[in-house]
């Protein structure tokens, strides 16, 4: 790439929400196929192959071969995809269905010198969607297009009534991509507390404030009661975060001890 | 006022970074309650603080200003003694021995210590604000969080010594060290495992080390010696003009009981369990402590031989000039 890659960037270029919404519509019901990632989401997390690479096992699998187009890409989705002036090894439609969520995870294949980029279209989405990205949700909204650094630790809660779906798509670097990436920056608009980490921030407040709660929460040595001591806790004052939260929370802990030791 | 003694309690926390963000100093606090410090080293007592999973969710990062506040809401025990030394020459046998006292709190190079004594190399504008927050990180490590606490011994980082007038700044009086041993002995040792000042650019910004590209220039057993030749002399020159007592390793284990025992704030009854210190290795405690003198000279090639001769046998024979001066004195004195 002609420069380092930030940890996410909302490009110049838009996309049409309504029309691709409507594209949805008609597609059948059946093709939707789940994730074949299936130890890390909970919930409805399936998806439509609409370019896939020449060797993946499935049509949502990833690859290394040139992208396709399947059988779902007719000439709306071709339309679309032309719009993307590099070459895409995979597109694909993904939904998280309501109440879904996806754990925290690096996709490391994605860090690699060289390896693609990945972007994201969100088609049907809304405040009670949360994607974390570090720690904090990025703000994407219907019709944007996004870079994300995802070999970075992330993870995905939808909270609200409705499915989410995205785009997603892999992309070769090439100048036009960083062209964009670089043109996005100036106005990509901030990755802000998600829920979670709000009412944990608060909950930290509380626990500076109280000696006694303090006192009560450091003496634990085993990590499985500290987390359920902390989320009884959370509970009973009403602050609402999850183990996912607490968990990142702490790695991030971990983590900022650790980096200072890396030049 | 309680809202503002909420944000001023650090009770059984104990600062375990120093650095600098974007724009300003800032300190991170780990949550100790009453583990005391008994590892060999200062950053091994934070590890075991950081095992707790406490320290992972709900560690504390505040403003350096912070360590002023609550200087002024608990002051802390006053420094005892400093022990600044040329190291692979038992100062951690030292601190070993002091750290099995309950009333000696025991700080064994603690990294927030050198990283605010060495602010102003990175930072200029921090200088004014050097001797108090020096003061105020060392009342924050002197609570009392176990009770007994009345004595606070601080050992600092070898490279230190270029940073010892602008501790005596704040601390005039406090005694302090210098502890040595022949520097053939030294270099052994650091040829054998290198220290991470003797790996020019491992240390940022130190005058009593050699920058980069010098460093790079000479052979490893050339820095070492002239290393230790710059810090025997930098050793020698604060002893004369800042009053440090001059301590060779040859007088340890004894001397900490012996010449020491009033510097260190050691009463008559601390000494049998203090000596007792003495009998495990500092840093590995499974062996026992043994003076290896011999063996670390005979392994000495000629060309080191040379150059420590070259480069530090000078100073060395001056300090040892001086530390018989030193207990003449003392004797005539008593």
């Amino acid at each position: 790439m002609l420069f380092e890659l930030p940890p996410f960037a909302r490009l110049p270029l838009r996309f049409d929400a309504a029309a691709l919404r409507a594209a949805l519509d008609v597609l059948p019901q059946d093709a939707w196929q789940p994730h074949f990632n299936t130890g890390y989401y909970q919930g409805d997390w399936s998806g439509i192959a609409l370019t896939a690479p020449a060797d993946a096992v499935t049509p949502l699998s990833p690859g290394q071969g040139e992208g396709r187009p399947t059988a779902h890409c007719d000439d709306f989705w071709r339309e679309q995809l032309g719009r993307l002036q590099t070459r895409l090894r995979s597109a694909r439609l993904l939904r998280l269905g309501p109440g879904g969520s996806i754990a925290e995870h690096r996709d490391y294949d994605l860090g690699q010198p060289g390896a693609d980029l990945r972007l994201h279209v969100p088609i049907v989405t809304d405040e009670a969607v949360e994607f974390l990205l570090d720690g904090r949700m990025v703000p994407m909204a219907a019709g944007e297009c996004w870079f994300l650094d995802l070999s970075r630790p992330h993870r995905v809660d939808n909270h609200g009534g409705q499915a989410r779906i995205h785009l997603v798509l892999d992309c070769s670097p090439s100048p036009w991509l960083a062209g964009q990436i670089e043109a996005g920056l100036a106005d990509t608009p901030p990755a802000r507390d998600s829920r979670g980490a709000q009412a944990f921030a608060e909950f930290r407040g509380r626990v500076q404030a109280d000696a006694a709660l303090t006192a009560e929460l450091a003496a634990h040595t085993d990590h499985e009661t500290f987390a359920a001591a902390v989320l009884a806790h959370a509970t009973a004052a009403g602050l609402r975060f999850s183990r996912a939260d607490l968990d990142s929370a702490m790695t991030r802990g971990r983590r900022e001890w650790i980096e200072q030791w890396i030049v | 006022m309680d809202r503002l003694m909420d944000r001023t309690d650090y009770r059984d926390w104990l600062p375990i970074r120093f650095w600098r963000d974007a724009q300003r100093w800032r300190l991170d606090w780990a949550r100790f309650g009453d583990q005391p410090l008994r590892e060999p080293f200062f950053r091994d007592s934070a590890e075991v603080a950081l095992k707790r999973p406490f320290n992972l969710a709900f560690r504390r990062q505040t403003d350096a200003d912070a360590l002023l506040d609550w200087q002024a809401a608990s002051p802390g025990v006053e420094p005892t003694a400093f022990i600044f030394h040329a190291s692979r020459c038992g100062s951690t046998l030292i601190t070993r021995m002091l750290s099995r006292l309950d009333s000696h709190v025991v700080l064994s190079e603690p990294p927030p210590f050198d990283a605010l004594l060495r602010a102003h190399y990175v930072d200029p504008a921090i200088a004014a604000r050097q001797p108090a927050l020096l003061a105020a990180l060392l009342s924050a490590y002197g609570q009392r969080r176990r009770g007994a606490e009345r004595a606070l011994v601080v050992k600092l980082d070898a490279w230190n010594l270029c940073e010892l007038p602008l501790l005596r700044a704040r601390f005039p009086a406090t005694p302090w060290i210098f502890l040595y041993r022949h520097p053939l002995e030294i270099a052994v040792s650091q040829l054998r495992s290198p220290a991470t000042y003797m790996v020019p650019g491992m240390i940022a910004a130190s005058p009593l080390l050699f920058p980069l590209q010098e460093g790079l220039m000479m052979s490893r057993p050339e820095l070492v010696a002239r290393t230790v030749g710059r810090i025997l002399a930098a050793g020698l020159a604060h002893c004369r003009q800042y009053g440090g007592i001059a301590v060779n390793y040859e007088e340890l284990p004894d001397v900490v009981g012996g010449r020491l025992a009033g510097l260190f704030g050691l009463a008559e009854a601390d000494l049998p369990s203090v000596l007792d210190g003495a009998r495990q290795h500092a840093k590995n405690p499974v062996q026992a402590f043994e003076p290896d003198r011999e063996a670390k000279r005979r392994a000495a090639d000629p060309a080191t031989r040379e150059l420590v001769e070259r480069w530090a046998e000078a100073p060395y024979a001056e300090l040892e000039a001086l530390r018989e001066a030193q207990k003449a004195d003392a004797r005539t004195a008593a």
